[in-house]
This record gives structure tokens, sequence and C-alpha cells, in this order.
């Protein structure tokens, strides 16, 4: 698989992950289902594949909106995690040289298995976790 | 620019230590008050957790969640206000409560009701009993008009 088509299905599933998210704000009675329906419309963009470059970007400025509204990511670790892949992505578009997009996205590619293995490994060697007294 | 940037790092550089403390996740407990100097005299849990889901729901619910996704941000802003407390955290709770109190999602009777005040509640195994601290009271707020309905 080459860089090309690794960043093309990131994507695809981050386009569906923030498709989701959004419609679930729809229903929100505030001012900040705008917001969602922007990014919802973006999302489909991203996932149909119009202009990635520039709706990657959009993206991005939006979720700093809704970083600023929520103060602080809205869902924890799963929002950290779709800023992560936005930033990362970012990088992948408006880098100039071709072994600096590579970085970043080894970099992304790096925090999510450690994501991964961090948390498992701790759910492992603490009980408390597997015995459901740990919420 | 700096105030959202600082928000924004901790997504870019993470720290996955987090895990290893397990810290008791607060619970939002919230009492209807007759006037605002009112003494509370009943505590009710915000969205309890149902006492049993059916397979079909519970498959539902990972594709369709929404009301979790949102107690999920309401305990985030409960643990930012015992961390240190914002008008902000504060607020968000506030207005999720009051929501589901006036549209009767609480299944609280609410209509002799003026004011609103909710609490935070740490609840700790100590061994084999469970101990509960409250860890924070909000401001007491007046309900919408139509409530005195």
């Amino acid at each position: 698989m080459n860089l090309e088509y690794a960043v093309r299905l990131t994507e695809i599933l981050m386009g569906f992950a923030f498709a989701q998210q959004s419609i679930e704000h729809l229903k929100a009675q505030t001012s900040e289902r705008f917001l969602f329906l922007a990014r919802l419309l973006l999302a489909l963009l991203l996932i149909i594949g119009v202009q990635t470059t520039w709706v990657v970007a959009l993206l991005l400025l939006l979720a700093l909106v809704l970083l600023q509204r929520y103060q602080g990511p809205y869902n924890g670790g799963a929002d950290r995690m779709g800023l992560l892949i936005l930033c990362c992505l970012c990088l992948v578009h408006f880098l100039p040289v071709q072994h600096w997009k590579e970085i970043a996205f080894g970099y992304l590619a790096l925090q999510l298995v450690l994501s991964y293995f961090i948390s498992g490994w701790v759910k492992i060697v603490n009980k408390d976790w597997r015995s459901g007294r740990a919420r | 620019m700096l105030p959202v940037l600082k928000l924004l790092l901790p997504a870019l550089v993470p720290s996955w230590r987090f895990f290893d403390i397990i810290a008791p996740s607060p619970r939002v407990q919230f009492t209807l008050l007759n006037a605002e100097n009112d003494v509370p005299q009943e505590w009710h849990e915000f969205r309890p957790h149902p006492a049993h889901l059916p397979l079909l729901h519970m498959l539902g619910r990972m594709l369709w969640n929404p009301q979790w996704n949102e107690s999920m941000f309401v305990v985030s802003c409960a643990e930012r206000l015992m961390e240190s407390p914002t008008r902000h955290s504060e607020d968000e709770i506030m207005r999720r409560i009051m929501s589901d109190v006036v549209n009767d999602t609480t299944q609280v009777h609410w209509a002799d009701a003026s004011h609103l005040q909710f609490r935070l509640l740490i609840i700790e195994r100590q061994e084999t009993e469970l101990q509960e601290e409250v860890t924070y009271y909000s401001r007491i707020e007046r309900l919408p008009v139509q409530a005195l309905v």
C-alpha cells in the first residue's frame, strides 16, 4: 500500500466517523447544531473525495471552533484521536516534501498503535479494569 | 488563539499514562427547590444507568447513542469542575439538567418547583463498602417560568 492510498483510506474512515458523530448532534437544541451540520457536509465531501486538501483544512478549523466551544474535546479520547488524525492529514496535504509527509503520517500511525497497545496493556496487568470496578 | 492551542496540544502529543490511574467517576445529582433559599430534600441521579439493557438495544447503541455521548461530556465537565471550577463547565451541566427536567425525561415531578441545583458526588470502594463524598455544589438556578404553571 502506498502513502496516497493509505491517506485516502484514512480520510474515508474519518469521514464516516465524523458524519456519524455529527448526525447525533443534529438533534441538539442550540447553535451547535449548525456547527455539526457544517461538519457533516464536510465529512460527506471527504468521503466522496471532493477537494480533500481544503476539506481537511476546513474540518481542522471547525474542530478548533468546537474545541473552543466545549473548552476541550467533547468525547475525550475519541475526539482527541480525531484531532490528531486531522492535524496529520493536514500536514500530509500541505507539506511540500514527500519525506516530511511520510514522517507526519508515520507519527499518526505510531500514536494509533500506542493508544491501543498502552490502554490494552494497562487493562491486562490491572485486575480492577477487568473486574468492572474501574469506570 | 493561544487558549485553543493549549487545548489542542494534548491531542497532538498524547499522554497514554492516564489509563494507569483508576479514578472514581463523578456522579451528577440534582434537586428541585420551591424557593431560592429552600433546603434540598431529595437528590436525584442525573441520567442513571439502566438496570438492564436488552441485547438489541445494546447493539443499536453502538451505532446511535447521542444521549450517552452527551452524558460522557457531562462527566468531563464534572471532572473539570472538581479540578478547577469554571462557569463554562457549570453552565454546560446545568443547561442539560434543566432541559431534561423541563422536557420531563427525568421522571421527576417538577411542576411545583421554582429552582434547581446540582451537586457532584464521588463514590469510592473502601474494601467491601462504598463511600460517598460530595465534592461540589452548583449555584441555585431559577427554572423557566413555564415550570411554575
